[in-house]
């Protein structure tokens, strides 16, 4: 027990021999000067603070000393002992932040703004950095693994639109890629293909675009297709696909980082927050995409008519989704988008 | 220890079938000062502190728990710590970047992640064993690659060709009388599958529990196949009826809200399934599904958990004189987990740290210690570094399987 004479406490506890668990009853004097003394039974053994290995402060959580001959000692007013520790050894630093106030509230609040800044700008942003620091090589080698896999999977099959209009669109293409020569990004090439889905059009990371055959279908003369051709330009402007491959890859450290935490909450939970964000990165890039068309479209029309045309049909033959499950957002959200910043009605 | 020794603290007569309580002191306000500095600290060194956040946080949950008047203490560093983190990151990396666009490569990569996994495990549960402390002592694991690969490869390759042969089995029997291969494939599936996940269940948990020590003293479990049988059986009991009962209510409380007006919609007009009323009903309805399956996955999970920590701990034994128990009740850590996760959701995450502890407090409670803890013949026997790159791996890929 604590007792207070002229300037030395004892402490009485419990004293373990080294590599040993045989308890052992103890006493120990603290000096003021940072000298120390533990008598356990016949044993006695002196030492400095300094010369002694202390269990770093953390919480609340009972310190032990353990002397230089493996004899350690804890005492039984554990919050004496910590007191004496306190008051002759400075703490880190970081002991002193976990219990202070105004640090705790001040790192709840970098966190959360953090936290936001990352899931809004961070991810994208440095997934975009580095999609665009990646040699061309690898786009190109991700583009036709895509496409073969595809076309091996029974997705695609040849398509069956006309040569000529296919070299209309090409040069189309061509027309278009010359507007944004020399950004950066790989060099478009128009492929056609056929699948079962509704119409569709693709860009894959190496520049390649495919246009289904319902797609051309779907449009009424080629400026409709253009807008469409012009949205997955807009992609590989962006770098969207890379982008969304490394995206992905920061997800799943993330989420394994955050997963292996103790607290025993199950990981569905984490796995379906990060498909819910890459789902709203997702949305955001074609969002973009949808701006870089509308932009061009107006460029060189001086209308976006076409544009709204085509996606009005698009969105008269989708199937509603709710937008939060889906990986590009409503249509009529994206054609009301458009008009709004091009001062439509 | 010599003869110059002081007396050591006799434990009384009659003390050999004492029950020692294990308590936790942590708290949570306590414990968010912890958790919030190693998130900032975190963030602004740019993760590398993550390594230090994770020993102050084992720490924490180590040294709050007390078993007879002594705490546990965690003894791996940082360093040990980051060079393992580092290499688990670049791992994951190359996984995640590769299953993006060479799903072969990336299932190669898994594979011989599967083929090293006996590896990785019993290195993972040398370091764990070898950095916690208790009174002087560490705990250590022995085990040969050779056991570990029977264990952790061979038995459950076992059970998955067994499964396969019922299936081919099935098949084969189909082509005579569908009526009998149908018959033959509920007990397969409902009888064969739990019996076989057991056996191969029990083979993990024995070989963990017996190659498990305490300084120089062994731990040892006599666990029977069929013990664990009838566990998975009634867990999977369990999860049935529990998926009816709740999907029945949830099913009542969507038709009474007026839900299933969007559902009879998309029944009645499936040619026309563009109707937005049909499919945002429909979804409302998926959405329900999915968090039913969520509390039936928890509940099931508590039920197996706790019934088996029961039984593996009643047959633990230290040398034959020190006795474990646990008394956990499924319903009871059932409702931990799932108040658990409701708090960190409503709270965004920030009461992360209340439920670390409440977890942390439910598993001590559960948990006693029979016998004389004098520990007089106990020795330390480490004395070799260990590195904790198998440890960070295994968490990485979430191979961790658990015990207690």
């Amino acid at each position: 027990m604590l007792q207070h004479s002229a300037a030395q406490e004892t402490l009485s506890g419990v004293a373990l021999p080294p590599a040993s668990a045989l308890r052992h009853k103890a006493e120990v004097r603290l000096f003021p000067n940072g000298e120390l003394v533990c008598a356990a039974g016949e044993q006695r053994f002196a030492a400095h603070i300094h010369e002694l290995r202390i269990s770093e402060a953390l919480g609340n959580i009972p310190r032990s000393v353990e002397f230089a001959n493996g004899w350690s000692f804890t005492a039984d007013n554990q919050a004496a002992l910590n007191e004496w520790l306190k008051k002759h050894r400075t703490e880190g630093w970081i002991s002193r932040l976990e219990s202070n106030r105004k640090a705790i509230v001040l790192a709840v609040l970098v966190t959360l703004i953090f936290g936001y800044w990352m899931l809004n700008d961070g991810i994208p942003a440095i997934s975009h950095s580095i999609a665009k620091a990646l040699p061309e090589s690898v786009g190109r080698y991700v583009g036709e693994k895509t496409l073969a896999l595809l076309d091996d999977g029974a997705y695609f099959s040849e398509s069956e639109v006309a040569e000529d209009r296919r070299v209309k669109l090409k040069a189309l293409m061509s027309e278009i890629a010359m507007e944004h020569a020399g950004s950066g990004n790989p060099e478009p090439n128009l492929i056609f293909r056929q699948w079962q889905g509704q119409p569709n059009a693709f860009a894959l990371a190496d520049g390649t675009i495919i246009l289904t055959d319902s797609m051309v279908g779907l449009a009424e003369d080629d400026s409709e297709l253009e807008s469409v051709l012009r949205h997955e330009m807009g992609h590989l402007y962006y770098h969207d696909v890379m982008t969304q491959l490394v995206q992905a890859s920061i997800m799943s450290i993330l989420v394994a980082y955050l997963v292996g935490d103790i607290a025993g909450v199950g990981d569905l939970l984490a796995s379906t927050a990060a498909l819910g964000i890459s789902m709203g990165y997702s949305r955001q890039a074609e969002i973009r995409a949808d701006e870089f068309a509308a932009k061009g479209m107006h460029r060189r029309h001086g209308t976006i008519e076409g544009m709204l045309r085509i996606y009005e049909r698009f969105s008269a033959i989708q199937p509603d989704v709710a937008s939060w499950l889906s990986s590009h957002p409503d249509t009529r959200h994206r054609v009301e988008h458009i008009k709004a910043l091009h001062g439509q009605p | 220890m010599d003869q110059t020794s002081p007396t050591p603290i006799a434990a009384p007569q009659g003390e050999n079938t004492k029950q020692h309580a294990v308590r936790f002191h942590g708290r949570g306000a306590e414990y968010f000062g912890i958790w919030i500095v190693n998130i900032l600290l975190t963030i602004i060194t740019l993760g590398i502190y993550s390594a230090w956040a994770k020993v102050r946080t084992k720490r924490y949950f180590y040294g709050n728990t007390e078993l007879d008047e002594n705490r546990f203490d965690y003894l791996a560093t940082p360093v040990q710590i980051l060079i393992g983190r580092i290499i688990a990151v670049v791992l994951v990396s190359l996984w995640a970047w590769m299953s993006s666009f060479e799903p072969l490569a990336a299932t190669l990569l898994l594979v011989a992640l599967g083929l090293v996994f006996p590896v990785l495990m019993v290195r993972n549960l040398r370091f764990d064993m070898r950095m916690t402390r208790y009174r002087n002592i560490r705990f250590n694991f022995v085990a040969s690659y050779k056991e570990a690969y029977k264990v952790f490869l061979l038995k459950p390759a076992m059970a998955y060709l067994a499964m396969l042969l019922g299936i081919v089995l099935l098949v084969l029997i189909s082509k005579v009388s569908s009526v009998l291969a149908g018959l033959l494939s509920l007990p397969l599936l409902f009888i064969g599958g739990p019996v076989l996940f057991a056996w191969v269940n029990k083979h993990f948990s024995q070989f963990i529990v017996q190659h498990t020590y305490y300084g120089n003293q062994r731990f040892d479990a006599q666990l029977d196949t069929r013990k664990f049988a009838s566990v998975s059986l009634k867990t999977l009991f369990c999860g049935v009826l529990a998926f009816l009962v709740l999907s029945i209510v949830l099913v009542l409380i969507a038709w009474a809200g007026g839900m299933m007006s969007g559902l009879a919609e998309l029944s009645s007009s499936l040619d026309q399934s563009t109707s937005p009323k049909a499919a945002s009903g429909f979804i409302s309805v998926l959405v329900l599904a999915w968090f039913v399956m969520i509390v039936v996955g928890f509940y099931v999970h508590a039920y197996y958990f706790a019934h088996i920590r029961n039984y593996v701990f009643s047959q633990t034994r230290l040398e034959q004189t020190i006795q474990l128990r646990s008394a956990m009740t499924p319903m009871g850590f059932a409702m931990l987990i799932i108040t658990n996760l409701l708090m960190v959701i409503c709270s965004l995450g920030l009461a992360r740290p209340w439920a670390a502890v409440r977890y942390n407090r439910y598993l001590s409670d559960a948990t006693a210690v029979e016998g004389d803890l004098s520990l007089a013949a106990a020795q330390d026997t480490n004395d070799e570094q260990s590195s904790a790159i198998a440890d960070e791996v295994t968490q990485a890929f979430d191979l961790d399987i658990g015990i207690i």
